[in-house]
């Protein structure tokens, strides 16, 4: 501005011009205007309870921010690498997730299934976002980005969590204990498998999981209604989920009990294990002759319990075979199975 | 007067000692812009070149900052806080003049660049241009050309009141002067 060799003169003359605006002192009915403004104006409200409100605010925040964390911190926490391999012949219970001095028992029931759907954290998210968007209003200055940028964050991570595509397919099954497959009809492509353990005795089967998503998909468990009233359902029954140790996805690794893990691109395999119906034939049955047994009770394809990005979702997992348990007919049990249908045609 | 005043607007529930409180705020309001009226009206008349309008800025400013007396925690920043309630109530207040009188500040503009002939003398006619091209400047502007040749605020003082990087507040007054410069220059000729 002044390096121009007129710029003193432009200054000169701009100081003079605004000098020539300048009224001089207020006059005396603005002064007697500005003395009453307390008594017209009267403290607001919102300027007496601002303070208070933007602390009751913020600490709510702080404390729903808090539970969505409690929440969601089981679903981000470290993974267990499917590699970490478990010593055989050291039996303990599978009680204790991930142990590294528990063998596979396919006998034990252990973690992985639960009966109920978690809980969502959207009603928490949706709660803290509106919670923060009070605070951001209630706040002044730039110190209103904070709850701002929270809110924001915060349901971000609830969309991409929620929306997000993703797919958990089995790549890969195969019996296990006391299970074993029937014999391909020729021109049905369904697998059948049998599952001919004695009466609420136990079976297991293995699934490769592969999952397909922009996102690594963690699995967090899989959900069985009936598992909630194990002790008094006599159908058959998902009670555990065991860990393959084969870093490539394969079912011949070491086995330990389940953890929720994140499916790796190579795919991870798992040991579905359950327990069998009440009035289950077990042995008795002849796979050979299907049609002599008086019914078959089949187990459902489950649903999943996952998260992405510790976001909880639920997707049903299409199991590739149909595992069928034979029974008498006529049963003593107090209740029949989830569902009971006539021997499969063969 | 001020202690039925709060009854109302806090629900009539205040203590004695609660309502001395506030008397006490309103008597510290009261000596903190009355200390600050001349300056505030003498800037503000500067700023909006109206001094009725001065006057409602001033007013408006004052219960602006009463409203928001309470969450002021140090006193001693009252100057600054309420130059700055101020200095913003009238650029908002240019800002509304220079969209209701788009057309008239065009033709302020042209008349900058071409000064009237029958001017007296040249330094009238000269700061009659200044005058024009002050006027026909943006309202941000000239809210920047008055806080720095009249305030005689620096640049990072007005950044502060303004609450803008001082790279804009550099740009504003480079411009303005450009304008500025330019009127001067063309009454000259």
């Amino acid at each position: 501005m002044s390096e121009r060799p007129n710029d003193p003169r432009l200054d000169q003359e701009l100081r003079e011009v605004l000098r020539q605006r300048d009224p001089g002192a207020a006059p005396g009915v603005l002064r007697s205007w500005v003395q009453d403004v307390p008594q017209e104006a009267g403290p607001t409200r919102s300027s007496q309870l601002r303070r208070p409100l933007a602390a009751a605010l913020g600490l709510a925040a702080v404390i729903l921010v808090g539970v969505i964390g409690v929440t969601t911190i089981g679903h981000i926490g470290p993974v267990t690498g499917p590699g970490a391999s478990v010593p055989a012949g050291s039996a303990a219970s599978p009680s204790a997730p991930a142990s590294p001095v528990t063998a596979f028992d396919p006998t034990l029931e252990g973690p992985g299934v639960s009966g109920a759907d978690d809980f969502s954290p959207a009603i928490l998210v949706v709660l803290a976002c509106v919670v923060l968007g009070a605070l951001a209003i209630t706040i002044r200055g730039r110190r209103r980005l904070l709850p701002g940028t929270a809110a924001a964050l915060l349901a971000g991570w609830a969309v991409v969590g929620t929306l997000v595509p993703l797919t958990v397919d089995v790549f890969a099954y195969g019996p296990g204990l006391n299970v074993v497959r029937a014999p391909q009809v020729p021109g049905s492509e369904e697998v059948l498998f049998y599952e001919l353990a004695p009466a609420s005795g136990r079976f297991s089967v293995g699934l490769g999981f592969l999952a397909d998503g922009p996102l690594p998909v963690r699995i967090e468990g899989i959900v069985s209604p009936a598992f909630d009233h194990r002790d008094h359902f006599i159908g058959m029954l998902l009670t555990a989920v065991w860990i393959d140790g084969e870093p490539n996805g394969g079912m011949t690794g070491p086995i330990r009990p389940f953890a929720p893990f994140e499916i790796p691109r190579s795919g991870q395999s798992v040991w579905l294990v359950g327990r069998a119906g009440a009035c289950a034939l077990g042995g008795a049955f002849d796979p050979s002759n299907p049609a002599a047994v008086g019914g078959f009770q089949s187990i459902e394809s489950p649903d999943l319990r996952v998260s992405v990005l510790g976001w909880p979702r639920t997707v049903h997992l299409q199991l590739p075979f149909r595992l069928v348990e034979p029974n008498p007919g006529s049963c003593s049990g107090p209740t029949p199975g989830p569902s009971s249908s006539p021997p499969p045609s063969l | 007067m001020l202690g039925s005043l709060v009854r109302k607007s806090v629900g009539g529930e205040k203590t004695l000692e609660t309502l001395r409180a506030l008397e006490l705020r309103a008597d510290t309001f009261r000596g903190l812009v009355d200390r600050r009226l001349d300056a505030a009206y003498r800037l503000a008349a500067v700023i909006l070149n109206d001094r009725s309008e001065a006057e409602d800025a001033v007013h408006d400013a004052a219960v602006a900052a009463w409203r928001r007396f309470a969450d002021l925690r140090d006193l001693a920043r009252f100057d600054a806080w309420f130059h700055r309630i101020l200095v913003n109530g009238c650029r908002d207040r240019l800002r509304d003049r220079a969209r209701g009188r788009r057309v008239d500040v065009g033709r302020e503009l042209l008349a900058a660049e071409h000064p009237q002939i029958g001017d007296a003398s040249e330094a009238t006619a000269v700061r009659d241009a200044l005058r024009r091209a002050l006027i026909a400047l943006a309202p941000d502007d000239q809210v920047v050309v008055t806080l720095r040749f009249y305030a005689d605020l620096t640049v990072p003082g007005i950044a502060a009141v303004l609450r803008i990087p001082e790279g804009t507040v550099k740009s504003r007054l480079h411009h303005a002067m450009g304008r500025l410069r330019a009127a001067l220059e063309g009454a000259e000729r």
